[in-house]
């Protein structure tokens, strides 16, 4: 009896030991968790540091390989590609001369022209660190000490618009791609031809790099190969960065907007080098 | 204890060189924009071999450095995988019996069962705190792509790790 109450002693005893243990490995864990969160900035910014010149390697070389093995599985199609590029050459040397000889007779078009051309934006080079496809971000490296800020918007060299920035840490900043399924991009269609109306539209991300063109008026004329820029509407986001081009129109009379398909024109895996607009 | 902090030691770097590899080397390599997860792929091979419960170390720290390179907060990762760690040690019990039968079927769809629930975990939390996070609809692309290297990183840790592995078994016996 004394032998039966004194195992039972040793069993609570045992699960009072184990419960508290396991109570003290959640406060722990809680504790832990609760000072990464605090510290957030500092910890990703100084673990982004030492990484980035390893990161910057294995960058780099996966570049080349995947470059490597690019040019040797499309080199049968590099035939038709270099036919398509060359037949939709003649189409901008087609569509330029058109805008020339527009500019020439209409005075009001070529002061747009102009206005375009002597834009001035403040930019910041910066060069990508870190993609995340499966997520639509990257990680560039330059942070507030640089200047700067959240939502300043991210281009190439040819105005191609990457994404905005979403955090910003001290050295580095974090940018979600348009094809981020929480971007929204305010955008209109591009025409050379100055009569036509302009559409406008709103570009959505779809995730893995690809995007849509959403809340078109339905009568509008959306057309294959059309190139979509950004309106200028929103505050930060100046106007005509380029965005891609149309793909495929959806015209379903059971929707209220018209929508479409869009190939973005930036492209993450072969640049280095973006331009953040601080201005 | 020297090999013991030697063994930690190259642990924690190959576990840190491998997320640099994911964040930076494999997103040339995507398929339908999936990349495969190595440091899960590691951490699961090491919780699977696991006999004196140091896995749920390797699941902070582990969940730190996916947390590190994610667009996210700090646990996110951390917890989903102590959730692993907690659920590879429940299915091991209930499946113990037909482990030597079908082995190769077995590890499989043990890894495939805990990569999806660990997948899901993650984009749970993300949901909640509204990062930006996204699962696909080609998560069972991203699978495939994580079972085809999970295979041969299990039989090169089993091949390396054999003798701690059968010295634990017999501290067992």
């Amino acid at each position: 009896m004394c032998q039966t109450a004194n195992e039972v002693n040793v069993y609570i005893k045992k699960q009072n030991f184990l419960f508290q243990k396991v109570l003290t490995r959640i406060i722990i864990l809680v504790l832990v968790i609760l000072l990464l969160n605090i510290f957030q900035l500092e910890i990703k910014n100084s673990f982004y540091h030492v990484s980035s010149p390893l990161i910057n390697i294995f960058k780099s070389s996966g570049n080349n390989i995947y470059n490597f093995f690019q040019s040797s599985f499309n080199f049968n199609s590099l035939k038709k590609e270099n036919d398509n590029l060359k037949e939709e050459n003649q189409k901008l040397l087609s569509e330029i001369s058109s805008l020339e000889s527009l500019a020439r007779e209409n005075q009001s078009s070529k002061e747009a022209l102009e206005n375009a051309r002597n834009r001035n934006f403040s930019i910041l080079s910066s060069r990508i660190i870190q993609l995340d496809i499966a997520n639509d971000y990257i990680v560039i490296n330059k942070g507030s000490e640089n200047g700067v800020k959240v939502n300043m918007p991210v281009v190439s060299s040819q105005e191609v618009i990457f994404g905005k920035v979403v955090k910003v840490y001290d050295n580095f900043s974090e940018v979600i791609l348009i094809s981020n399924k929480n971007s929204v991009l305010d955008s209109k269609i591009q025409y050379s031809d100055p009569t036509k109306p302009v559409i406008h539209g709103v570009v959505k991300g779809k995730g893995n790099l690809s995007v849509y063109l959403d809340l078109v008026k339905p009568d509008s004329q959306v057309n294959q190969g059309d190139i979509l820029v950004t309106s200028g509407l929103e505050g930060n986001l100046p106007s005509g960065l380029i965005i891609g081009k149309i793909l495929s129109v959806n015209n379903d009379d059971l929707k209220p907007f018209l929508t479409a398909d869009v190939l973005p024109l930036f492209d993450v895996k072969s640049v280095d080098n973006v331009f953040i607009i601080t201005k | 204890m020297k090999n013991l902090i030697i063994k930690y030691t190259i642990t924690t770097i190959l576990f840190f060189v491998l997320s640099l590899i994911q964040s930076s080397f494999l997103p040339f390599f995507s398929i339908v924009g999936q990349i495969p997860n190595l440091v899960f792929i590691l951490f699961y091979v090491i919780l699977f071999f696991d006999n004196r419960g140091e896995s749920f170390f390797w699941a902070i720290l582990v969940g730190f450095l996916l947390d590190v390179f994610m667009p996210s907060y700090f646990g996110i990762s951390i917890i989903s995988l102590l959730v692993i760690y907690l659920l590879k040690k429940i299915l091991d019990y209930f499946l113990k019996d037909i482990q030597g039968k079908y082995f190769i079927v077995y590890l499989i769809f043990l890894f495939s069962i805990n990569f999806v629930i660990y997948s899901l975990l993650v984009y749970a939390f993300s949901l909640i705190f509204r990062s930006s996070y996204e699962l696909s609809l080609s998560l069972m692309v991203s699978l495939a792509y994580n079972i085809i290297l999970f295979l041969p990183a299990f039989y090169i840790y089993k091949f390396i790790a054999r003798p701690d592995y059968l010295e634990n078994q017999l501290k067992l016996l």
